[in-house]
C-alpha cells in the first residue's frame, strides 16, 4: 500500500515531506541512543513480518502491521518507517524518493493514533482484552492508512476518483486479515512478554537492568 | 534478503562519489516529478535509459524491478480514460485520461530507473557514510545500518519458525486458525527481536558503543565528480527547456 511516483502534485509531495520530517525529528528526539538498537531490531522484525502472505479468500494479501508498529514503537514509528521505506526504494524499487514523505505519513499517522488510543489500555490487559484491542488496532490502522492514500490520490485530480474507489475497496480483505493477525499477535505479547507495554516510550526498566545500565551507568 | 546485483559492478557511475550521486538523484527525481508536458517527460526518459546503460545495470534484474510499478500503470491506463470527464465536444475525455496515464507511466519509470542507476548501485555502508556526510541525523543513519543488518538475521529466524510450523503440518488457508497462528508467529518474531536487541546492546556497550557508529569518512571529491555534476546540471536544464517548448 503505497503511492507511486509521478502521480500527485507538488503541494501534496511537499506537505507529506514536511509532516514526515517533523514526525521524524520528534521521533529521533524521543529515542535515546540506547533505544536506537531496540527500534532497529523491532523495525526489522516488522519488516520481515510484513512480507508474510496471508490467504484472505481468493487472493493472498500481505500484512502491513503499521497499527502494531505504532502501539509498540510510539513516536519512533516515524524514523522506523522512514528507514524501512527508504530501504524498499533502494532494494526493491517500490515507491520513490519524491513520494517518500507522503508514504511515510500514510503509514505512520495511523500507527501513532493507535499508540495514543490503545497503548495505555494494553498495560495489565488480559489475553482476551488484548485480542479485542488488537483487532481494533489492526482494522483502524488499515482503514485510516487507506483513507489517507485515497485522499492523496484525489489531490491529483477528479479523474482519480475511480482509482481511489478501487483502492478503498481493495482494503477490506486486508483490514480483516490484519485485524485478526494483530489481535492474536498482541494477545501473544501480553501473555509471553507483558513488560513490552510497561513503558512504551522508554526502555523498560527490566531492559536497562538486564543490560546493567540503569542509574549507576 | 537484500541482493547486491546492482552494487558489484564497475562502471563510470559506480566510480562517482556517493554524496554527489544521492544529491543528483534527489534533484533529478523532483525535476521529473514536476515535468508537465510530454516533451520534457520523453527527454527525461531518454536520459534515464542512457544513465542505466552507463551504470551497466543487469538487464533482467532491472526489468523485474520495474514490473510491479508497470502493473499499476496498466491499471491506470484502463481506469483513467473511463473516469476523465470531457470538458467540451472537441476534446474527448478518454483521450485526455489515456495521455495523462501514459505521462504518469513515463515519469514513474524514469524516476525508478534513475534512482536504481544512481543510488541502488551504492552498497549500504557507503550509503550510510554518504548520508552522514550530508548532515542526516546520526541516529537515523545508525537506525538504517542496524535495520539492514537485522532484517537478514530476523529473516533467518522467521524461516526457522516457518520450517518448524511446516514440520507440524501447518498449511496457510483462509481460516481463523491460520490468522491466529500467523498472529502468534508475528508475536514470536517481536519477542525474539526484543530479547535480541537487549543482548546486542549489552554486547555493544561492552565494546565501548556510545550511541554512534564509527564511520570512515568518504574520500574528498575529485574531478570526475565535478564532471558528473556538470553533466547532471546539463541534463536537468535540458528537461526544463524541453518543458517550455
Amino acid at each position: 500500500m503505497h503511492l507511486a511516483e509521478g502521480i500527485v502534485p507538488i503541494y501534496t509531495l511537499a506537505a507529506g515531506g514536511a509532516l514526515a520530517a517533523g514526525g521524524t525529528v520528534i521521533g529521533l528526539r524521543k529515542m535515546d541512543d540506547d533505544r536506537v538498537i531496540q527500534v532497529a531490531v523491532l523495525s526489522s522484525a516488522l519488516f520481515v513480518a510484513s512480507l508474510i502472505h496471508v490467504p484472505a479468500g481468493p487472493v493472498p494479501v500481505h500484512l502491513v502491521l503499521n497499527g502494531l508498529a505504532g502501539v509498540i514503537l510510539g513516536w519512533a514509528i516515524f524514523p522506523a518507517y522512514l528507514t524501512a521505506l527508504l530501504l524498499q526504494v533502494l532494494f526493491f524499487g517500490y515507491g520513490g524518493i519524491t513520494t517518500l514523505g507522503v508514504n511515510t505519513v500514510i503509514m505512520t499517522a495511523p500507527g501513532l493514533l493507535c499508540h495514543y488510543f490503545f497503548a495505555g489500555a494494553l498495560r495489565n490487559a488480559t489475553r482476551e482484552r488484548a485480542f479485542v484491542i488488537g483487532m481494533a488496532v489492526g482494522a483502524i490502522a488499515i482503514a485510516f492508512s487507506c483513507s489517507l492514500l485515497c485522499a492523496a490520490l484525489l489531490t491529483a485530480g477528479r479523474a482519480f476518483t475511480s482509482v481511489a474507489a478501487l483502492v478503498f475497496t481493495a482494503q477490506f480483505p486486508i483490514a480483516i486479515a490484519e485485524a485478526f493477525v494483530t489481535g492474536s499477535a498482541l494477545a501473544f505479547l501480553v501473555r509471553v512478554r507483558p513488560e513490552t507495554f510497561a513503558h512504551a516510550e522508554k526502555l523498560s526498566p527490566e531492559f536497562g537492568a538486564k543490560a546493567g545500565l540503569d542509574a549507576s551507568a | 534478503m537484500f541482493s547486491d546485483a546492482f552494487t558489484q559492478i564497475d562502471s563510470p557511475i559506480h566510480r562517482c562519489d556517493a554524496r554527489v550521486r544521492i544529491v543528483v538523484a534527489v534533484v533529478w527525481s523532483i525535476t521529473i516529478a514536476l515535468s508537465q508536458n510530454l516533451g520534457a517527460q520523453l527527454a527525461g526518459a531518454i536520459i534515464a535509459v542512457h544513465v542505466a546503460f552507463l551504470a551497466r545495470l543487469p538487464f533482467w534484474a532491472t526489468l523485474l524491478r520495474l514490473l510491479p510499478l508497470n502493473f499499476f500503470i496498466a491499471v491506470l491506463c484502463v481506469m483513467l480514460p473511463l473516469s476523465t470527464p470531457s470538458t467540451n465536444l472537441q476534446e474527448l475525455g478518454p483521450m485526455r485520461g489515456l495521455i495523462e496515464a501514459i505521462g504518469i507511466g513515463i515519469r514513474a519509470n524514469t524516476i525508478v530507473l534513475s534512482v536504481t542507476a544512481l543510488v541502488a548501485t551504492l552498497d549500504v555502508v557507503t550509503f550510510g557514510r554518504a548520508l552522514y556526510a550530508l548532515r542526516v541525523p546520526p541516529k537515523l543513519v545508525t537506525l538504517l545500518l542496524f535495520t539492514v543488518r537485522y532484517v537478514a538475521v530476523i529473516r533467518a529466524e522467521y524461516m526457522a519458525l516457518r520450517r518448524a510450523m511446516r514440520v507440524r503440518c501447518f498449511r496457510p488457508r483462509s481460516t481463523m486458525h491460520t490468522l491466529r497462528t500467523l498472529g502468534n508467529l508475528v508475536g514470536m518474531l517481536l519477542v525474539r527481536g526484543l530479547e535480541r536487541s537487549t543482548r546486542v546492546l549489552m554486547a555493544m556497550k561492552c565494546r565501548g558503543y556510545t550511541g554512534r557508529f564509527p564511520l570512515r569518512e568518504l574520500t574528498p571529491l575529485r574531478i570526475v565528480d565535478a564532471n558528473f555534476c556538470a553533466a547532471a546540471v546539463v541534463c536537468i536544464a535540458v528537461v526544463i527547456w524541453a518543458g517550455t517548448l
